[in-house]
């Protein structure tokens, strides 16, 4: 499209035609507040924050949904503009429960930045007393209206970025609020727990289901041994939601839980890794049946279960995919299995006096600790889950300086890392790394892309696919594969997952080995991660998380050494007795 | 026999097709039957159209003349905008909740009335205003609500 000009504070530029007046502003270096906008997310233009004047308009111009026109003349912080947005805010804030001390967002609320930034220091149109919480409950995520703006950033995410759309605008006019069908609370309804809403939500109204004061009293508590396992995401988020730049920051962290007076800092790289070992040989497994003994009945694509936010939204809505889900645990549920049995005899400690604790980037994490068959060691496998984001409240509180603090490292039994592990953390690495380990078992040889970096599963796209052939000498045991052509998808989003599992129900999708987060970016974007969230914030961390694999001597899970006597020691071998006992598990269909 | 609340969406669908524009149709059509929208009609409209079970819920919790719960077999709506307020239509409102020992939103024991009040319904000329069921009565005044109200079945 041809380029316009357009005059912006009384700066004439030039912009492309199409764009709209907020992004020219953006483009130009000028400021407009925005609350319902968000760069995820379709245009709402509900919340009328954003306000700008046009000269020849007779009205102001919501600044998110109004396209440029040839030479039109914006100012930004007109009187009028300026009245108008104060307005606005005191509007929101009328209905706002303004309890900013007890809000889980309180310094990092778009409603409170905009409300200091505007100068509003009275809550003058308050005239009836301010709403009172009322908190709806569900293992992961929970709500409290109280606090909610109507801005519909949480209903959008909901419908556009996960499919699940189980939440909406109920009622009209005053009364009207985000509620659930039939107001049956997120706990009632097919939410897949992922938190999305929370990432995008501008004020306190989402938020995670704390269990920061139960972790407190296990660390207090002399009795207990505390054991702590942090997953892939968390090491690259956790600087960002101490205020610090997006980056690597795994010794900092390590250091930071470890001052926190965990009795172990462990690592979910560790099980991410023993993940891709039975995935892996489970699919082989699969193919085998499928090629070499030509059984009809075996279940292709198979499809990774790592994402317990997936997890939950394919029991409701493809039931009868269920077949094609992997048999692994998760990464965080495996470790907890084995956390209160392997790690225990290692210990030479009595389960009974164990706390698994795991810091994810997810809020599904908390809600698949307490499905009914996450009991594998005889005990609760994990007990408490910690986001990111409590992870960050916890350092603060015990004033440790992170940002300074000498780096440390995991402690040993189940706390190594290999850079495959670390991959389990984006869109794409749990692929990447069972390929790494899966080509290697069935030819003998390293997988042939440079570096090990499977770069065609990588990137932000919203579905991927590749196609490996395999070589026509195969490794002993393996010749049924030789020539074959391994077709494999990756999808991350709820809704591209939803656009993949369509085909696969139709029987369009040739797939073998698909792989799936429930979250946009994978769990790096997760719902337990820091907010704000948007493409760029999720590619840094992306970034983050591919410098760490380069950066880690091993690569390949099947390399990890502490995996390796594991296995010796304890496990045996892949898909063992020990495995299914412990590493593997069923699902629940469930009703849309 | 009466229709359930699926065989209702059923024939609607038939008329009016499966597209999100044939919600509203489909949705009056079971109001129209039953008095009501129930839980089973919303599930049913969501799934032939093909949208979330809240994303209908949503739409039925939007327009007053939708509701989900069971009304009676007569419903009395009273404007209480501004207009009639002025007219007397407090006044009005007071005499049939004493008459029928309900409040607005209420319904009668015998399942006769339902009461409700209602934005403005576009009679201000002639306020106060009430709906019962589709028919406008008009110039209300205490007794002639009563009465009206009184020859309800």
């Amino acid at each position: 499209m041809p380029n316009i000009s357009v005059t912006i504070n009384g700066i004439t530029t030039s912009v492309r035609e199409g764009v709209t007046v907020l992004e020219a502003c953006e483009l130009a270096g000028v400021e407009i507040p925005t609350l319902c906008y968000h760069p995820d997310l379709s245009l709402a233009g509900n919340c009328r924050m954003c306000l700008v004047e046009v000269e020849g308009w007779r009205t102001l111009a919501i600044a998110c949904v109004t396209p440029v026109t040839p030479n039109m003349v914006i100012h930004t912080h007109s009187k009028k503009v300026r009245k108008a947005r104060r307005t606005v805010l005191k509007l929101l804030l009328a209905n706002h429960n303004v309890n900013c001390p007890e809000c889980e967002r309180n310094r990092n609320c778009e409603l409170q930045e905009l409300s200091e930034k505007h100068n509003i220091t009275t809550n003058e149109y308050q005239t009836t007393p301010k709403p009172v919480s009322v908190e709806e409950v569900s293992p992961g995520v929970m709500r409290d209206n109280s606090r909610c703006i109507m801005c519909t950033r949480c209903v959008r995410t909901c419908e556009e970025l996960q499919s699940v759309a189980v939440i909406k605008p109920v009622g009209r006019s005053a009364e009207i609020k985000i509620s659930t069908f039939m107001d049956r609370g997120l706990d009632g309804v097919a939410c897949a727990q992922c938190g999305q809403c929370i990432n995008r939500c501008p004020t306190g109204a989402l938020f995670e289901t704390s269990e920061v004061r139960q972790i407190w009293e296990a660390l207090e508590d002399p009795e207990k041994f505390v054991v702590v396992q942090t997953a892939p995401a968390v090491r690259v988020g956790i600087a960002e939601a101490l205020g610090l730049p997006t980056g690597r920051s795994t010794g900092q962290m390590v250091a930071s839980i470890r001052g926190l007076g965990f009795d172990r800092v462990l690592d979910t790289d560790f099980s991410a890794d023993l993940t891709i070992i039975e995935e892996g040989h489970e699919l082989i497994g699969r193919l085998g049946q499928a090629l070499q003994a030509g059984d009809p009945n075996v279940h292709l694509p198979m499809i990774t279960s790592c994402s317990p936010g997936w997890i939950k939204f394919i029991e409701h809505k493809y039931p009868h995919l269920l077949s094609n889900l992997s048999t692994c645990k998760s990464p965080q549920q495996m470790f907890g299995a084995l956390v209160k049995t392997y790690l225990a005899e290692k210990e030479g400690i009595d389960p009974a006096n164990i706390i698994s604790v795991s810091i994810m980037p997810c809020t599904a994490k908390k809600y698949e600790k307490e499905r009914p068959e996450m009991n594998a060691s005889g005990y609760k496998d994990v007990d408490y889950v910690l986001t990111t984001r409590e992870l960050a409240s916890m350092i603060e509180e015990a004033g440790i300086d992170f940002e300074h603090i000498a780096e440390e490292k995991f402690d040993r039994w189940m706390g190594h890392s290999t850079g495959a592990g670390v991959i389990f953390g984006a869109t794409g690495g749990v692929m990447e790394a069972a390929l790494r380990t899966a080509y290697e078992v069935v030819t003998g040889h390293e997988i042939p892309f440079e570096g090990l970096n499977v770069t065609p599963v990588r990137g932000i796209e919203g579905i991927k696919e590749a196609a490996i052939t395999m070589p026509d000498r195969m490794a002993d045991g393996f010749e049924f594969l030789a020539g074959v052509t391994l077709k494999v998808a990756v999808a991350h989003g709820l809704s591209n997952a939803e656009r993949l599992m369509k085909k696969v129900s139709a029987g369009e999708a040739d797939y073998h080995f698909i792989e799936i987060m429930a979250c946009p970016g994978g769990c790096l974007g997760g719902g337990g991660q820091p907010i704000p969230t948007s493409p760029e914030i999720r590619r840094k961390r992306a970034e983050a998380i591919y410098a760490e694999d380069a950066a880690l001597h091993f690569r390949k899970s099947h390399a990890n050494p502490e995996i390796q006597l594991l296995y010796a020691e304890y496990l045996e071998k892949p898909l063992g007795h020990k495995s299914h006992e412990l590493l593997h598990t069923t699902y629940t269909p469930r009703k849309d | 026999m009466s229709r359930t609340p699926e065989e209702i969406v059923r024939a609607s669908l038939e008329k009016h097709g499966s597209g999100r524009e044939a919600v509203m149709e489909i949705l009056t059509d079971v109001n129209r039957e039953l008095g009501c929208i129930p839980e089973e009609a919303i599930i049913a409209t969501a799934s032939a159209v093909g949208v979330s079970n809240a994303e209908i819920y949503s739409v039925v919790s939007f327009y007053s003349f939708f509701s989900i719960k069971p009304r009676g077999r007569h419903i009395v709506r009273l404007c209480s905008t501004i207009s009639c307020v002025m007219s007397g239509s407090a006044e009005v409102l007071e005499a049939v909740r004493d008459d029928l020992g309900i409040r607005e939103g209420e319904t009668t024991s015998d399942g006769r009335i339902t009461l409700e009040t209602t934005s403005c319904i576009g009679l201000c000329d002639q306020a106060p205003a009430m709906l019962v069921n589709d028919e406008p009565h008009t110039r209300l005044t205490p007794e002639t609500a009563r009465a009206i109200i009184a020859g309800l079945e």
